[in-house]
C-alpha cells in the first residue's frame, strides 16, 4: 500500500501544480474588480486606486502568481482582500461546519442508499416494488434546496422540532449540534441516497444470477443469509466507488444546502469570496477541493481492495 | 505475488455504517432540544440581562467603519459613537459633543465635547481623536461617501483636550451629515480596524469576537457613561445572505431582528403582529443617461424617458405599493423639498412619442446597464415596456454586481444605466457631493458651469435662502433630465415584538442603549 501512495505522490503533484495555475487564472478572468467590490459602487475612481495599490492589484500577474506560490511553500494561503485575515484561519473557521455536515450526510447517504439499495434488490411484491421504485424517483428528483425549504417550512416553522436557522458545533455541544445537523444533511443526503439505492439495486440483481447464490439456494440457505452474506457484499464495489464520487457532489450540494439552513460553511465563504471577487480565498477553496477530491480518490482506491479481494492496487 | 488485504472485514464495515447511524439517531432522541433552548427567557419589562440576536445579509466590515454599510449597521453605533445624531425630525441631537457654535460667516465651528466619554480601553475620548477622526473621514480609501464634506474642512484644531475648531473656506450646509455619519474612532487603535484585530470605540458595547462572514459578538460596556445602560448582556450579529434563511431565523425565533429583508417579505411578515417595521431609510432607484453619446445627447430624448417612465406602476408591482414617487434626487422630508416639482413628469407616453420624434431618435436601439439584483431587474421590466412604447428600442445588459461596481467607478456604463443610492437621510447638500448619480463625475457624464453654480447656492444656503435654492437646481436638473429617479423605496428593519426600546436612525444604523427583551 505505502508503494502505491508513493508512486501517486508525482501525479498528485503535478495536479496541484496545474490546479494552481487555473486557480489564480480563473477568478481574474471573471469581469469585475476587488477594489471596486471593497472600496463600494459609490467610491470616486480615486479610492478605487487608492485601495488597488493596497491590495497590491496594481502589479503584474506573473508578480502576483509567483508572490502566492512562494507563500503556498511556506504555508501562507494570502490574505482576504475583504477583511484582512489570512485565507487559511477564514478556511480553517469555516471547515468543521462543512465537515461536520458532510459526515452526517455521507453516513445517512450511505445508510439509506444501501438500505434502499438491498430493499430493492430482494425479492418482492408488485404493489411494494411499486411504492420503492416511486420512493426512488421523487427522491432523485428533488433537489437539495426544495427538500431543504420544505423541511424548514413543516419542520422548523409549522411543526417546530428541529432548529432551522445556524448551527452548533457537534465538538461544543453534540447533543445540540446534531438537532442543527439533522435537517440540512437530510436534505443533501437524500437524492444521492436514492442514486447509491438504485446502483446496489441493480448490482443485486446481477449477483442474484450468479451461480454461487444459486448453489446457496440449492443447499437450503435462508433468503435473508443469502442477501447479507452472499448478495450484498458482492455487489457493494459498486456502491464503494459512487459513495467516493458522491463525497464531492455532497460538498458542492453544501453550497446551496448551508444558504437555506443559515450555516457558515465553506460553501457560503466561496459564494461571498467569489461574490466579492476575494481572489486569494478563492485561489485556496479551488487548490484545497482539488486536494481533497484527489486524496478521497485514493482513499476509494484503497476501500475497494479491501471489500473485492480480486483488486489489486498493484494492478491499477 | 498476491498479497491479502489487511484492515477492516466487510462485515466489520456494514456493521460499522450501521452503528454509528445509530448512534446518531441516538444523540437526537436523548438531549435537549435546540429548537427550546433557541426560544430564550426573556422577562417582561425594561430589566438588565439578556442577549439580543440580531441578523443582517451582509458581513460587518470594521476597516470601513467610517462609512455607511449595510454589513455595519448592526454593530456600528454599539461599539462607537459620533459627535451628533440627526434625530426623525432632521434636527441634530448631541451624542459626543456637548454643544456647538457657528461664527457669523458659518466658516468656523466650535465643538465642545464631553468630558466623561471613555474608549473601551479605559482612556479617555479627547480633542484629538475627533481631529484624528475627522481627517480619517477626508482619506479616500477610508471610502466614507462624506470624503468630499470632509475635504471641506480646511482646518482641525484641538484646543485643549474637549474643544474643538473646525475652519472652512465656505459654508456647508453637510456638516451635521458628516457628524452623524463619521464615528469617532480611538486614534491609538485605529490600525486594527483593518482586520477587525482591534475594534475599539466609546460606545455601549464592547467588540469582543469576529468570525468573519459569520458571526460577531459584543459585550455590555460596564463602565459606559449613562448609569444602568446598556440593559442587555451582550448582542450577536449572524450574517445570513439568503433572503429565504433570514426571514426563517426570524420565524423560528433564532433572531430579534434582522437587516436587509425585501420590502415586499418584510410587509408580508407584519401580518404576522408578532413582528413590526423600524424604518431604516430608504434608496433611490434612477434611470441614469449618458449625455454625451447618442441618442441620449438630445435634451428632447432624455425628457421622452421621463415621460415614458410608469413610476405608479414601478411603485405598485416592484414595492407592492410602499414606495414614494417623486422626479426629484432629495429625500421627502428635506427641508425646503419643492414638492410642486416632483411630479413635473407624469407619465405621459403620447407626450413622450413626440418628444422622441421632435429629436428624430425614433427606433434608437438602447442598452440599459443594471445589476443583477431582483429590484432593479424587476423596475427594467417595467421601464423597457415603457421604452418600446415611447419608440426606443431597449435592451438589458445585465452584469454581476461586482461587474456592475467596477463599471460605474470607471463610469463606463453605457447610454442607460439602472443604479441605487441608499441615501434617503442626507441633506440636499450632501446627496450633491455623496451621490454618484449627481457628483462631479458622475456616470451620465453631465457637468455644466450652471449646474456647478446651483449646486453651491445649494450647498451653502441658509435657512432662509435653502428652499429658493433647492427649487432653482431642481428646476434646472429636471429640464436637462440627465438623470430620471423611478421612486424612491422604503427600507426597513424586521423587529420582533419580543424587543423593545431599540432606536433605529437615520442611514439605518441601530442603537440598542436602552434595548431590552420582553416577552
Amino acid at each position: 500500500m505505502t508503494g502505491h501512495l508513493l508512486r501517486r505522490l508525482p501525479s498528485l503533484a503535478l495536479v496541484l501544480l496545474v490546479s494552481s495555475v487555473i486557480a489564480f487564472a480563473l477568478p481574474r478572468l471573471a469581469p469585475g474588480d476587488p477594489a471596486a467590490a471593497i472600496a463600494g459602487a459609490d467610491a470616486s475612481p480615486r479610492a478605487v486606486a487608492e485601495v488597488r495599490a493596497e491590495l497590491g492589484l496594481d502589479r503584474s500577474l506573473p508578480a502576483q502568481y509567483a508572490d502566492w506560490i512562494t507563500g503556498l511553500g511556506s504555508g501562507d494561503f494570502g490574505t482576504s482582500f475583504v477583511n484582512g485575515r489570512p485565507a487559511a484561519e477564514l478556511i480553517a473557521s469555516r471547515l468543521g461546519s462543512t465537515v461536520e455536515l458532510a459526515i452526517v450526510a455521507a453516513i445517512l447517504m450511505t445508510v439509506l442508499g444501501v438500505g434502499l439499495g438491498v430493499l430493492g434488490g430482494t425479492p418482492r411484491g408488485k404493489v411494494s416494488r411499486a411504492v420503492l421504485d416511486l420512493t426512488g424517483s421523487v427522491l432523485l428528483a428533488a433537489p437539495p434546496f426544495l427538500t431543504g425549504l420544505l423541511l424548514v417550512l413543516l419542520l422548523g416553522i409549522a411543526f417546530p422540532v428541529l432548529p432551522v436557522s445556524g448551527e452548533v458545533s457537534l465538538l461544543d455541544d453534540p447533543g445540540i449540534g446534531i438537532q442543527y445537523l439533522i435537517l440540512p444533511a437530510v436534505a443533501l443526503a437524500l437524492p444521492q441516497a436514492a442514486a447509491i439505492g438504485r446502483l446496489v439495486e441493480t448490482a443485486m440483481r446481477q449477483a442474484r444470477q450468479e451461480d454461487y447464490v444459486d448453489l446457496a439456494v440449492a443447499k437450503g440457505v435462508p433468503p435473508g443469509r443469502v442477501t447479507w452474506r452472499h448478495v450484498l457484499p458482492n455487489s457493494l464495489g459498486t456502491a464503494v466507488v459512487a459513495i467516493g464520487l458522491r463525497v464531492g457532489e455532497l460538498l458542492a450540494g453544501a453550497i446551496v444546502v448551508e444558504a437555506v439552513f443559515a450555516r457558515n460553511g465553506l460553501g457560503a465563504l466561496a459564494v461571498e469570496s467569489v461574490k466579492n471577487r476575494d481572489y486569494l480565498v478563492i485561489q485556496a477553496l479551488i487548490l484545497g477541493s482539488v486536494l481533497v477530491a484527489a486524496l478521497i480518490q485514493i482513499l476509494t482506491e484503497l476501500l475497494l481492495t479491501r471489500l473485492d479481494p480480486r483488486v489489486r492496487l498493484e494492478a491499477r | 505475488m498476491r498479497t491479502s488485504p489487511q484492515g477492516p472485514s466487510r462485515r466489520l464495515l456494514l456493521a460499522g455504517g450501521l452503528g454509528v447511524a445509530g448512534v446518531s439517531l441516538f444523540s437526537l432522541t436523548g438531549c435537549q432540544s435546540a429548537v427550546d433552548a433557541g426560544a430564550g427567557d426573556a422577562a417582561a419589562g425594561p430589566v438588565r440581562g439578556g442577549v439580543l440576536n440580531l441578523a443582517a445579509n451582509a458581513d460587518a466590515q470594521p476597516a470601513f467603519v467610517l462609512a455607511n454599510r449595510a454589513g455595519n449597521w448592526l454593530w456600528r453605533r454599539l461599539v462607537f459613537e459620533p459627535l451628533a445624531e440627526i434625530d426623525a425630525s432632521g434636527t441634530p441631537q448631541p451624542v459626543l459633543a456637548k454643544s456647538w457654535a457657528f461664527d457669523e460667516a458659518r466658516t468656523k465651528v466650535t465643538i465642545e465635547l464631553r468630558d466623561d466619554a471613555k474608549f473601551h480601553s479605559g482612556r479617555a475620548l479627547t480633542a484629538a481623536d475627533v481631529k484624528f477622526s475627522l481627517e480619517q473621514a477626508a482619506i479616500p480609501a477610508n471610502a466614507s461617501q462624506l470624503a468630499a464634506v470632509a475635504q471641506k474642512i480646511t482646518r482641525i484644531e484641538a484646543d485643549g483636550d474637549h474643544r474643538v475648531v473646525l475652519t472652512l473656506d465656505r459654508p456647508t450646509d453637510s456638516l451635521f451629515d458628516l457628524f452623524h455619519l463619521t464615528m469617532i474612532v480611538d486614534s491609538e487603535t485605529f490600525a486594527g480596524l483593518a482586520d477587525g484585530a482591534k475594534v475599539v470605540g466609546t460606545g455601549p458595547f464592547v467588540w469582543k469576537e469576529w468570525k468573519p462572514g459569520a458571526s460577531l459578538s459584543l459585550e455590555r460596556n460596564p463602565s459606559y457613561r449613562v448609569p444602568e445602560r446598556p440593559y442587555l448582556d451582550g448582542v450577536t450579529v449572524s450574517v445570513i445572505t439568503d433572503p429565504t434563511a433570514l426571514q426563517s431565523a426570524l420565524r423560528g425565533g433564532r433572531v430579534q431582528l434582522a437587516a436587509g429583508i425585501g420590502t415586499k417579505d418584510a410587509g408580508l411578515l407584519t401580518k404576522d403582529d408578532k413582528f413590526s417595521l423600524e424604518n431604516a431609510g430608504g434608496v433611490f432607484y434612477p434611470l441614469g443617461l449618458d449625455v454625451t453619446a447618442a441618442p441620449f445627447d438630445k435634451k428632447e430624448a432624455r425628457q421622452a424617458v421621463a415621460y415614458a417612465i410608469d413610476r405608479e406602476r414601478i411603485k405598485d408591482q416592484v414595492f407592492g405599493g410602499d414606495a414614494t414617487v417623486t422626479d426629484l434626487w432629495w429625500s421627502p422630508g428635506q427641508d425646503g423639498y419643492p414638492q410642486d416639482l416632483a411630479t413635473k413628469y407624469s407619465y405621459d407616453p403620447a407626450k413622450a412619442r413626440e418628444l422622441v420624434e421632435k429629436a428624430g431618435v425614433k427606433g434608437a436601439k438602447v442598452p440599459i446597464t443594471l445589476a443583477n439584483l431582483p429590484i432593479p431587474q424587476s423596475i427594467f421590466e417595467i421601464v423597457q415596456n415603457n421604452l418600446r412604447e415611447a419608440g426606443f428600442e431597449p435592451v438589458a445588459e445585465v452584469l454581476d454586481t461586482a461587474q456592475f461596481d467596477a463599471r460605474q467607478v470607471e463610469g463606463k456604463l453605457g447610454p442607460a444605466f439602472l443604479l441605487l443610492h441608499g441615501m434617503v437621510g442626507f441633506s440636499a447638500a450632501t446627496i450633491l457631493d455623496a451621490m454618484p448619480s449627481l457628483r462631479a463625475g458622475n456616470p451620465s457624464k453631465f457637468t455644466t458651469d450652471e449646474y456647478d453654480d446651483l449646486r453651491t447656492a445649494v450647498q451653502e444656503a441658509t435657512d432662509d435662502t435653502r428652499a429658493t435654492a433647492l427649487s432653482g437646481l431642481s428646476d434646472y436638473m429636471l429640464d436637462e433630465a440627465f438623470s430620471n429617479v423611478t421612486v424612491v423605496a422604503n427600507q426597513y428593519h424586521v423587529k420582533a415584538r419580543a424587543l423593545a426600546g431599540v432606536q433605529v436612525v437615520a442611514l439605518g444604523s441601530v442603537v440598542a442603549t436602552d434595548a431590552y427583551l420582553t416577552k
